[in-house]
């Protein structure tokens, strides 16, 4: 058991992660984040390793990666035993976890097409296209996030449309997933809606002879209890049903955060959610970070070890600049990235871009360190997607790093401690 | 003191950062519950376009807005929302003019005063239905809505009679109690003072006004800003004193530090100084710990509790100390509630066309209440603990209070 505090820069998969770790380990672990992080934008799977170039793997294909790739950096177990402590917690919490890493799962997108993820709640997991057989998605009536003609269009799979009502009463405004959620996770309006879906799978059934086996909605099958609403969908329906993740705000991403950030402040890890952190490294290779207070003025933040656990371009982990630099938004690290602007991108938008692979530079023990492996500071680590030597997108990896990361970091840092 | 023009402040100035990403809208619990409310982002940063001067909004929805600031937390561009909102408020009101109603929840003060002095016979008009009814049918508070209840003895003469433990303690402390330890729950004043002189504190209590906060969420801010001048006026000579400004209301405490120079607009020395030594009791506890490297030590108490950070606490940017320090005592168990807000807001929910939209929000704190059965819901806001106890049947205290019963005899 180590002793000491423990700052974490981000309110991500990977901060969040990382912060429960190291609550467990007993250090005084405080987060703090400028606004919430990202979990609410994901899919709320996490990806471990799915495409090589185009391809779709069937198995993580760790080996076949770059070698400056983060998952080069870790031991042998970090990436299984980090998976394996996500799935306790959230059993625990409630929002099971299904799959491994022997094999990808193989789940429908909103856009219609097949993509594969390593952990799905077990919301998700009828919507399998391994499996071969047909597959019924609804489109809700005065739900404007989600467009079932294009899975039907550009899925191989036999795709049928069943268009359900939304019982709820005329919205004054766009209703968002997060709406459907909540209406959902309320006994009362749970029976409501579940008896009028009902009675448009039976009128389907009347009007076409068949009968719906598994059903796909939008990721909308509550907030707080979601392991209630499937079951109760599912027996309303007398058919399987699956969620497909839609545009933000992400129903299953929300789910994980809540129960991350419910973890790690019962464990009494302290989240500060709003005031962005500045930071600085003497000359003695110490970091030290400052935060905003609600009275405005700047509050030194002890902390024995510091964390970046900031993001990527689009949560200010990195910033990149008019001028054509790019500058990890703390500490002012070193950056790994391409001085030629022109090269930043590929021809087209859909391609693998060179900038995703921008990011700090780290040793085995997850410390940032310059291009000449020179160490930046004693007490700071990095982990998540501030990491360079990954495309997050292309090789559908994202929350594996994070995870898989935040673990080796935290590990590290109870060494230094202890 | 000045005034600035609270047009011109650097919160409303925020809207233009707004990337539009709904992360506010999906997090706001009133819009989460109600369409009478299009959320933050609606009314916030896109309306503020058009809320110049020149261009006055006759949009009222702002009104809707509880206030609880959960949307300004979760932004990730540094947009002010909730702060824009509770401008808008007061513009708003005053074109049109404040209600009764709302000058009436403004003012806990006067009310206390003369509720204490008839307690227990000041108790009884909230305990019937026949007047709470004509009061809903008349100034509109809606006649379901908990109150507290007066106790007759208020704090400040508690602690006049109170024999110190602890005169030359090396950290001097002022105690802001606000309005409701001094006239609904002198309870929390007490843990307050014997938990600060347990570890060391010299403990005073300034003469003190209502901070504001309720004025200045029923729109008056002309009034909440006279309230504000004065209590800088009566605590400034402690603070030249080294003394730090401690309270335990969460709401109270984020007026004094944040909300009299960003929403009301005062500006100037003394103001600044009053918010850089103003503390909530955990925060100070925490620091105190750390400072003097502190190990308490806590009798154990078998008990498993349930604890709700209410929302004017996030606010402050300081995380949930409570939870560092109950981790401390023995034997209690305790699950901290996700819930970003119990639904009252202050006095938002006793507003009859509100009281549902509250009651709503609160449906999945309660939820989570229900869920973990524990023996007594924890938090540091009184109006929250009022709401809490009045739709779960659970007991609500301060988390002081478990603190205080915690030190060893």
């Amino acid at each position: 058991m180590a002793d000491g505090k423990l700052l974490i820069v981000g309110a991500g998969l990977s901060g969040l992660f990382a912060g429960i770790l190291a609550a467990r380990a007993d250090l005084d672990v405080t987060i703090v984040a400028r606004g919430q992080g990202n979990l609410m934008l994901g899919t709320g799977t996490i990806d471990v390793h799915g495409y090589q170039g185009k391809a779709r793997l069937e198995v993580p294909a760790l080996g076949a990666l770059d070698d400056d790739h983060p998952y080069h950096k870790l031991s042998d177990y970090a990436l299984r035993e980090a998976i394996e402590l996500l799935r306790e917690i959230c059993r625990r919490r409630g929002n099971p976890m299904i799959g491994n890493l022997e094999k990808n799962l193989l789940l429908p997108t909103a856009l219609g097409t097949s993509r594969p993820t390593t952990l799905a709640p077990i919301s998700m997991v009828a919507g399998s296209l391994r499996d071969e057989s047909p597959l019924w998605i609804a489109r809700l009536n005065g739900f404007r996030d989600f467009f079932p003609q294009l899975m039907h269009n550009r899925l191989p799979q036999n795709i049928h449309i069943v268009d359900l009502a939304l019982t709820a009463k005329e919205f004054r405004r766009d209703a968002y997933t997060t709406d459907l959620a909540r209406m959902l996770d309320n006994f009362h309006k749970r029976e409501q809606i579940t008896n009028a879906w009902r009675k448009s799978i039976l009128d389907y059934r009347k009007k076409t002879g068949e009968a719906v086996t598994r059903l796909g909605l939008p990721a909308i099958l509550g907030l707080e209890n979601p392991r209630v609403v499937l079951a109760d969908v599912e027996d309303a329906l007398e058919c399987h049903v699956f969620e497909i993740p839609t545009l933000p705000p992400s129903v299953p991403g929300m789910r994980l955060y809540n129960l991350l950030r419910a973890e790690f402040l019962t464990l009494g890890g302290q989240l500060v959610l709003g005031p962005s952190v500045k930071g600085k490294i003497s000359k003695y290779q110490r970091g030290s970070a400052v935060m905003k207070t609600a009275n405005k003025t700047e509050k030194a933040i002890e902390a024995d070890a510091i964390l970046l656990a900031s993001g990527g371009f689009g949560h200010h982990g990195l910033v990149a600049n008019v001028d054509g630099s790019v500058t990890e938004s703390v500490f002012d690290l070193p950056v790994d990235y391409l001085t030629d602007r022109h090269a930043w991108t590929a021809e087209s938008y859909l391609d693998a871009h060179p900038y995703a692979k921008f990011g700090l530079r780290t040793n085995a023990q997850m410390q940032p360190i310059n291009q000449n492996n020179k160490l930046q500071a004693d007490n700071i680590w990095a982990c998540g997607s501030i990491l360079a030597g990954a495309d997050r997108l292309s090789e559908g990896s994202r929350e594996g790093i994070s995870l898989s990361t935040a673990f080796t970091a935290v590990e590290n840092i109870i060494q230094a401690l202890s | 003191m000045t005034v600035i023009d609270i047009s011109s402040l650097e919160t409303t100035l925020s809207s233009d950062q707004c990337i539009k990403c709904n992360i506010c809208t999906a997090s706001c619990p009133v819009a989460a519950v109600t369409d009478k409310f299009p959320g933050p982002k609606a009314v916030g940063p896109q309306m503020q376009r058009l809320r110049q001067p020149s261009a006055p909004s006759y949009d009222k929805s702002v009104d809707f807005c509880n206030g609880c600031g959960v949307c300004s937390l979760v932004c990730p561009h540094g947009v002010q929302i909730a702060e824009m909102n509770a401008v808008a408020r007061a513009v708003q009101m005053d074109r049109d003019g404040v209600p009764l109603r709302n000058k009436m929840l403004g003012r806990p003060e006067p009310l206390g005063k003369i509720g204490t002095l008839t307690a227990p016979f000041s108790n009884l008009p909230l305990a019937l239905p026949p007047l709470r009814w004509a009061m809903e049918k008349t100034i509109g508070i809606h006649r379901k809505a908990p109150f507290p209840s007066f106790t007759g003895k208020r704090f400040r003469k508690w602690f006049k009679s109170h024999a110190p433990e602890n005169l030359i303690g090396r950290r001097k402390v002022v105690y802001f109690h606000g309005c409701s330890t001094n006239y609904y729950e002198p309870r929390v004043g007490k843990a307050v003072v014997k938990v600060l002189e347990h570890f060391g504190c010299k403990v005073s209590i300034a003469e003190q006004n209502c901070c504001g906060l309720p004025m200045q969420s029923n729109g008056e801010f002309d009034a909440a800003r006279e309230l504000a001048k004065s209590n800088i006026a009566k605590l400034m000579p402690y603070i030249r004193e080294n003394y730090v400004i401690v309270g335990s209301s969460t709401s109270c405490t984020l007026a004094l530090k944040h909300d009299y120079q960003n929403i009301l607009g005062l500006q100037g020395r003394d103001v600044e100084m009053i918010a850089k030594n103003t503390f909530d009791i955990f925060e100070f506890l925490d620091d105190l710990f750390t400072e003097q490297t502190l190990n308490p030590q806590f009798r154990r108490i078998k008990d498993a509790v349930f604890y709700h950070p209410p929302c004017q606490q996030r606010s402050h940017f300081m995380g949930q100390p409570a939870t560092k320090i109950l981790r401390r005592i023995p034997g209690l168990s305790f699950e901290v509630s996700t819930a970003d807000c119990c639904g009252v807001a202050g006095t938002y929910g006793l507003k009859a066309e509100k009281y549902q939209i509250s009651r709503d929000i609160g449906e999945t704190l309660f939820a989570q209440i229900d869920r973990h059965s524990p023996s007594r819901v924890l938090c540091d806001s009184e109006t929250c603990r009022w709401w809490i106890e009045g739709h779960t049947d659970v007991e609500s205290i301060h988390p002081i209070e478990l603190i205080a019963d915690a030190l060893p005899r």
